[in-house]
């Protein structure tokens, strides 16, 4: 069997404009080069607007750039619900555990 | 950021032009959203929809705008809920068609797609610094009628409680009110039970009179409040003026500014309390002011209640008393004038007196029910004639009264009647205490004719002139003496005339021909015209009566005045007397 380093992260209660760039710093931090993937823990995040969808988006594909996935991982109703509004359902990979 | 401001249905808030406070500000739109029992879901998607809206309103703040604050408004109808933001910001263009990027991995370009998504109406207004986006939804769940069945079962209670109260006092008004009291009593009777009623500290009452701007006191409570008697709707710019013009109540507290003639100063400083205006049939009765000496009252909707019902009650009652009260006196009235027109009646010769060289018609004026002027003529022991026409000044039954001793006085001096000058003296000496204590006067002609019929004396007190006409010229003779009742030793003169040349004499009061021209009555012109022709054209002297008061007549009627004309013809010729003389004296009404 072989293991996927991986990053686990827990994003915040709200992920908007006004924490967008402190989760930005946080996940260049904490994503390292060897991370083959990054979980983002979503259970905690009560609330996401555009400009949180945008950090998820970014990180995305920076990550795709050099061959690694991105999970989001549990998030809540409110949140799967703005990811098919925006149709974004195509481009993320939403894991329930 | 300033505190919000929540009244009625509405939130407003400013924030600071910057992401943190535009967080801060949709938090609070959201909070208020929930309170007002907004599902979760709903609040949910708006609180999404706002910070979309709300960054978009600060992340155009350019340096020299970030003191500028933006602006954010809710307000919730029973279907829809609103959102307003303002910023001063330049803006930006609002796309034609809202869609998502291309580029499903773009990392912009989703926020006004949430936002056109997530709400039915959106509307941009851009301006100069000034933009508004407007954001509309419908409620997705009807507001939930909150029904406390305790809280609203006590209310029912205290309003059925109100109710019967208020009811067992009108019961309790109209019984006090059969008992024939008299109104000011049964104000300040109820007034005084209503204090206690309402809670209140002070009341004052104020029903209108006939003269529609003024509102006269009918009573008012505590006793120790010496109140303004009269209430000037025209001038006075007062807390009671505003309820009567308005027709709505007036509430004043600590906070009322009130100026300086207003009549609830005598109250004090430091009041506060209820302007309520009385109506009766559509009318305004009155106002009925109810207070306490405190900045601040509140009465409970009982007291309220209570204040307004068995206020308008005792407003209709008083203004129904009112109007008997008006009616009884009208009828007084009218009872009074009928005896002094039946004094009147009594005091006019049944015909007026003709002898083969003089000849003598006459007209009364019946004023309403009685008028003040007064005429007679009469026959002298050697043959002469006396002729009198005068005008007390006044009606109804003053007047009448001195027409009774002016005619008792006249016919127990005719001794005098040869020398009108002396008779007049007579008259006023006889008269003048009375006169003067009433603070009345009488203007009047004596005419004295001799039994051959070719002198004239004449003697006037401040009468209309005696007009004398041979069918050409006009002699007009005027009255020097003051009226009767004026001056004490007044002195009167006699003016003697050769009747030999003259065919038409003509005595009248003011109300024929007036200092007034063109008014509707004769004008001074128009008579000597009338008086010249109708000399020229007969020696009756019913006929010269009739002729007059057709004329008179057709100007009052083309005026819509009313015949307030007495004059008497005396003519002077060779005929024998015609069947006319036989009905020598007129009256106005019949």
């Amino acid at each position: 069997m072989t293991l996927t380093a991986s990053a686990q992260i827990t994003a915040p209660a709200e992920l908007c404009a006004t924490t967008a760039r402190l989760w930005r710093d946080r996940l260049e931090r904490e994503i390292k080069p060897e991370h083959e993937e990054a979980c983002v823990d979503l259970s905690k995040t009560r609330f996401i607007d555009s400009s949180g969808l945008g950090v998820l988006l970014t990180l995305n594909k920076s990550l795709r750039a050099r061959g690694a996935t991105l999970k989001l991982v549990n998030p809540s109703s409110a949140v799967c619900q703005l990811i098919e509004l925006t149709r974004l359902h195509r481009v993320f990979e939403i894991v329930h555990y | 950021m300033s505190l919000p401001q929540q009244q009625f249905d509405g939130f407003r808030l400013d924030f600071p032009a910057t992401l943190e406070d535009a967080r801060d500000a949709v938090r609070s739109v959201v909070q208020w959203l929930a309170d007002h029992q907004i599902r979760e879901d709903e609040c949910q998607q708006w609180e999404l929809v706002l910070a979309e809206a709300a960054n978009n309103a600060v992340i155009y703040t350019t340096p020299d705008q970030a003191q500028l604050t933006a602006h954010i408004e809710a307000a919730l109808s029973e279907h829809d809920i609103e959102v307003r933001i303002t910023d001063h910001t330049s803006g930006f263009d609002w796309p034609e068609k809202v869609e998502l990027p291309e580029d499903d991995e773009s990392e912009h370009g989703r926020g006004i797609f949430i936002i056109t998504s997530l709400t039915d109406q959106v509307s941009y207004l851009r301006g100069q610094g000034h933009n508004v986006l407007c954001l509309r939804s419908q409620r997705k769940s009807p507001p939930e009628a909150r029904e406390d069945t305790e809280a609203t079962l006590e209310l029912m209670t205290a309003e059925v409680a109100s109710c019967y109260e208020t009811l067992a006092n009108i019961f309790r008004l109209i019984a006090d009110a059969g008992n024939d009291v008299e109104p000011v009593a049964l104000a300040s009777r109820w007034l005084e039970e209503l204090r206690v009623l309402a809670g209140a500290d002070f009341l004052v009452l104020r029903m209108a009179a006939t003269e529609a701007s003024r509102l006269p006191i009918l009573g008012g409570v505590p006793s120790t409040i010496v109140w303004d008697p009269l209430l000037d709707l025209r001038t006075a710019d007062a807390v009671e003026t505003r309820a009567a013009v308005t027709r709505q109540d007036q509430w004043f507290d600590g906070g009322t500014s009130f100026a300086a003639a207003d009549p609830l100063r005598k109250a004090g400083e430091h009041i506060s309390g209820l302007a309520h205006p009385l109506e009766s049939g559509g009318d305004l009765a009155g106002v009925l002011t109810v207070g306490v000496f405190k900045p601040l009252w509140e009465p409970s909707a009982r007291e309220l209640n209570v204040v307004r019902s068995l206020g308008d009650f005792l407003g209709a009652l008083l203004h129904g008393l009112h109007r008997r009260d008006e009616a009884n006196q009208a009828r007084l009235m009218k009872r009074e004038l009928q005896i002094a027109a039946d004094i009147q009646r009594s005091l006019l010769p049944a015909e007026l007196p003709q002898t083969p060289f003089v000849h003598c018609a006459a007209h009364l004026a019946t004023v309403g029910e009685v008028g003040g002027d007064y005429l007679d003529g009469i026959l002298l022991p050697d043959g002469g004639l006396l002729f009198v026409v005068a005008d007390v000044m006044g009606k109804g039954v003053p007047a009448a009264l001195f027409a009774t001793a002016f005619h008792s006085l006249l016919h127990s001096n005719l001794d005098l009647a040869a020398r009108p000058s002396r008779l007049m003296q007579r008259l006023n000496q006889a008269m003048f205490a009375e006169l003067d204590r009433a603070d009345m006067f009488i203007t009047a002609q004596l005419v004295h004719i001799s039994a051959d019929g070719l002198a004239l004396n004449v003697c006037g007190a401040g009468h209309a002139p005696l007009l004398l006409s041979d069918g050409r010229q006009i002699q007009e003779v005027c009255a020097d003496g003051p009226p009767l009742g004026v001056t004490a030793d007044a002195g009167y003169q006699d003016y003697t005339i050769s009747l030999s040349t003259y065919t038409h004499v003509l005595l009248h009061t003011d109300g024929l021909s007036d200092v007034v021209s063109g008014g509707g009555i004769l004008s001074r012109d128009e008579l000597h015209t009338w008086l010249r022709e109708a000399a020229a054209a007969t020696e009756d002297a019913s006929a010269s009566r009739d002729s007059l008061h057709r004329l008179h007549r057709s100007a009052v009627d083309a005026a819509s005045q009313q015949d307030d004309a007495t004059f008497m013809i005396i003519t002077r010729g060779t005929q024998t007397l015609s069947a006319n003389t036989q009905n020598s004296l007129s009256h106005a009404n019949g």
